[in-house]
């Protein structure tokens, strides 16, 4: 039987990719000639140019088995299975058989690793808890069957001697499994209607993210401008920190002042120009003027604050009032004289006396007198009292 | 103007956290500008009696049943609070205002609301999605915030302590922005007045006189960040290695960042006293050199002002309250909640001795000029009249 005549195959490789272009069909003429029947007899005579044959690529190009890399790659399926699929190129078995030694490599177990890495930042030996699938030398993927909703994991795939120790090849991605059911937020939260786009229902953490060029660094004299801040200027700003307390001193100002006040305080959202117009119409000096001004010092005065209102102020007139009590007596210079206990130094002429600081209240005063020959005794009760009523203005 | 305030805890009461001394001062600050005020609030230990004049502020301590479960608890405490103050308004006559402070004591003025129609003004100091650490849970949590959503939506007027809780309640409860103000907390800065001797003070805490000194006030949990301070102290210590560390507080993380400090090898340098107050903390805060705020989720953050009052630098997570009213590089530090950047402030801060000191002088000023509880009284009544 004769053998059937081999096609001629054209080979194109475009872009890495091999491509097969059969050989152009040799050209049935009659067939082409009565295509363009309905041409006009003119055109027909003339010589019918054909379009040159057009070139059918038929990509039959497949992925290839192997890329002779080691790597893996984890997807979610459902809540439930995650896949994984890799790939291990023969250099890193030879790599870890230069390692451990080739005997240990024929005994030991291909083993796909899943991390649980739920809410951790994963560094390799932290995680939540893991689990080993014997895989294989064949195979290249697996379905991994997951007993919670919404963890999430990662994988390496490597190999596992006899004595257990663990070699792995490739780590992979992470991935996080969706919730098996609703949310289990239950309130309500509505939606604003309106022109604007609405807020987020969720809290956004607002993290301010500088950029290297923008990020301004004080220098340490900008730093010192800051001791240079005074007491006024502190006061200033916190006064002003208060929406309600701003208000107060603005329906305060207006009820001394009239609707000018209330102006002021509008005011000082709007421009700086408007500001100043405002402000060059009001005397120098002026009250409203400092206080627009920011010397909040008179904010205070006005009853913003009771404890600073009634500050003493510092005068000259003052009015002291003290006592002082003497008292004295007189017995046989040899006697002996006690004082609720205490013996007093009597003169050499038998007189005595004592003097004393008299505060409020009652002070008694017990005396005793012993003659020399201790026979005869005398006693004197006293008391004094003081009271002082004070009276201001 | 006749006001009523409901709150389940005051100073004269049962003192729990912050809402205490809001309440308290904010009493005493409207008696002084001639009103009177009626305090509702539970009947605390040692016997108080039900009625007490104190400062000029009647306090009415209103007896409930306990109950097996806390928001049944919380609304026997409500129903008592009705109770008492129909009681009181038939007796002296009607109320201008009522004013109920957090969504424990809001169903009561929502009920008297119902009842005779009076004018009520919620104040907001926190809200259950913030205390659980920025979470939405189920279970009693979403009660909660079932009682705060229906407050809010029944109050006339709510007052939040910061802009950002202010935010954070007008997206999650749906309210419009007329009807939330802002009121920032104050604080009674002449308790804080005089000086001690830091060394004596820092003594009884075995901590060197010349030590730097760095102060965490606040409940022990997550949401106050002391974890962030704690990993933050390597860094100090890197520099300043004799730097202290005091923890003032207790809470349900105590014992996981004690043990956290002894096995980072730290416990030297941190010293944890449990719950602390009075005189006890303000030698404290006068006695250290800066305070530090790390939250996580703060409303306001008293314990900023607190440092001011005595004169000391803070350093502030920038999230929330502090956000707000802190200067940065003038009366404090703003950081991220984040150990490095915490570290960041706390070397800051101890680079330069001199300018914390002048930045704690600032924050005594601030607290002067805006924060003092007078200056909140006008503003509360601003809303009373709005």
């Amino acid at each position: 039987m004769k053998a059937k005549s081999r096609k001629i195959i054209k080979r194109v490789y475009e872009r890495g990719r091999e491509t097969v272009v059969p050989p152009a069909k040799k050209q049935n003429n009659v067939a082409r000639q009565k295509a363009p029947r309905q041409q006009p007899v003119a055109a027909a005579k003339t010589k019918i140019v054909l379009p040159a044959t057009k070139t059918i690529i038929i990509d039959n190009y497949q992925l290839p088995p192997r890329y002779n890399t080691t790597r893996i790659t984890l997807l979610v399926k459902d809540p439930f299975w995650v896949y994984a699929y890799w790939e291990i190129a023969s250099n890193s078995i030879e790599s870890l058989s230069n390692i451990v030694g080739s005997h240990e490599i024929e005994r030991a177990k291909v083993i796909l690793r899943m991390y649980d890495v739920s809410l951790i930042d994963f560094n390799g030996t932290n995680a939540n808890h893991y689990f080993d699938i014997e895989v294989g030398y064949n195979a290249s993927n697996w379905y991994v069957s997951l007993w919670n909703d919404g963890v999430s994991y990662i994988a390496e795939i490597g190999m596992r001697l006899q004595d257990g120790r663990f070699f792995a090849f490739a780590r992979s991605n992470s991935v996080t499994t969706p919730r098996k059911s609703y949310s289990p937020r239950s309130e309500q939260v509505w939606m604003n209607v309106t022109e604007e786009s609405s807020p987020s229902a969720y809290v956004v953490p607002q993290i301010k993210i500088f950029k290297r060029e923008e990020r301004t660094y004080y220098t340490a004299a900008q730093r010192k401008r800051f001791f240079y801040l005074t007491e006024e200027d502190i006061r200033r700003y916190y006064s002003k920190l208060s929406p309600l307390l701003k208000d107060i001193i603005s329906s305060r100002l207006s009820r001394l002042y009239g609707k000018r006040a209330r102006y002021g305080f509008i005011l000082e959202g709007e421009t700086p120009e408007a500001r100043r117009k405002l402000l060059g119409k009001l005397p120098k000096g002026h009250f409203l003027k400092r206080v627009l001004i920011g010397s909040s010092e008179e904010l205070f005065l006005i009853g913003a604050s009771e404890s600073l209102h009634e500050r003493p102020e510092h005068r000259k007139f003052f009015f002291e009032l003290n006592a002082e009590v003497i008292v004295y007596g007189r017995t046989e210079p040899d006697a002996e004289v006690y004082l609720g206990g205490k013996k007093i130094q009597l003169q050499p002429d038998g007189t005595f006396s004592l003097r004393m600081a008299l505060p409020d209240g009652k002070i008694p005063l017990e005396f005793k007198a012993i003659s020399k020959d201790k026979k005869e005794t005398r006693a004197i009760n006293t008391y004094i009292q003081r009271n002082t009523n004070y009276t201001p203005r | 103007m006749r006001i009523a305030l409901f709150s389940w805890e005051s100073i004269h009461s049962i003192s729990v956290g912050g809402v205490a001394f809001h309440v308290t001062e904010l009493a005493c600050a409207l008696q002084r500008k001639g009103h009177q005020v009626h305090v509702f609030t539970r009947v605390g230990p040692h016997n108080q009696p039900w009625y007490e004049c104190i400062h000029g502020v009647h306090y009415h301590r209103c007896p409930f049943q306990s109950s097996r479960d806390f928001i049944e608890e919380i609304n026997n405490m409500c129903r008592s609070f009705v109770d008492s103050f129909f009681k009181v308004e038939d007796s002296i006559g009607r109320f201008d205002i009522i004013h109920a402070h957090d969504w424990l004591a809001s169903n009561a003025a929502v009920w008297i609301k119902e009842g005779r129609g009076h004018k009520f003004i919620l104040t907001i100091h926190s809200t259950e999605y913030g205390r659980c650490g920025n979470n939405f849970y189920g279970g009693n949590s979403a009660r909660i915030r079932d009682h705060e959503r229906h407050g809010t939506f029944c109050a006339d007027k709510v007052i939040a302590v910061s802009k950002a809780l202010k935010g954070e309640i007008m997206w999650m409860y749906e309210l419009p922005d007329w009807k939330v103000s802002v009121l920032y907390n104050g604080i009674n800065y002449r308790n804080y007045d005089g000086w001690v001797d830091p060394a004596a003070v820092r003594r009884q805490y075995s901590i060197g006189p010349l030590d730097p000194v760095v102060l965490f006030v606040g409940r022990v949990v997550y949401q106050k960040g002391p974890d962030l301070l704690l990993e933050a102290i390597p860094h100090v210590l890197k520099y300043h290695n004799n730097a202290k560390f005091v923890f003032a507080g207790d809470g349900e993380m105590r014992w996981h960042v004690e043990d956290r400090a002894r096995h980072m090898g730290i416990s030297h340098a941190t010293r944890f006293l449990g719950y602390t107050n009075g005189w006890k903390l303000v030698d404290l805060y006068k006695s250290c050199d800066a305070v530090c705020v790390p939250s996580r989720n703060e409303p306001f953050g008293i314990v900023i002002l607190e440092a001011w009052a005595a004169g000391k630098p803070v350093i502030a997570s920038s999230s929330g309250g502090p956000g707000e009213i802190v200067w940065h590089e003038v009366n404090g530090l703003k950081v991220y909640p984040h150990p490095d950047s915490v570290a960041w402030g706390i070397g800051t801060a101890f680079e330069d001795f001199d300018h914390a000191r002048w930045m704690g002088r600032n924050g005594r000023v601030a607290v002067e000029t805006a924060f003092s509880w007078d200056v909140i009284a006008d503003q509360a009544l601003t809303v009373y009249e709005s």
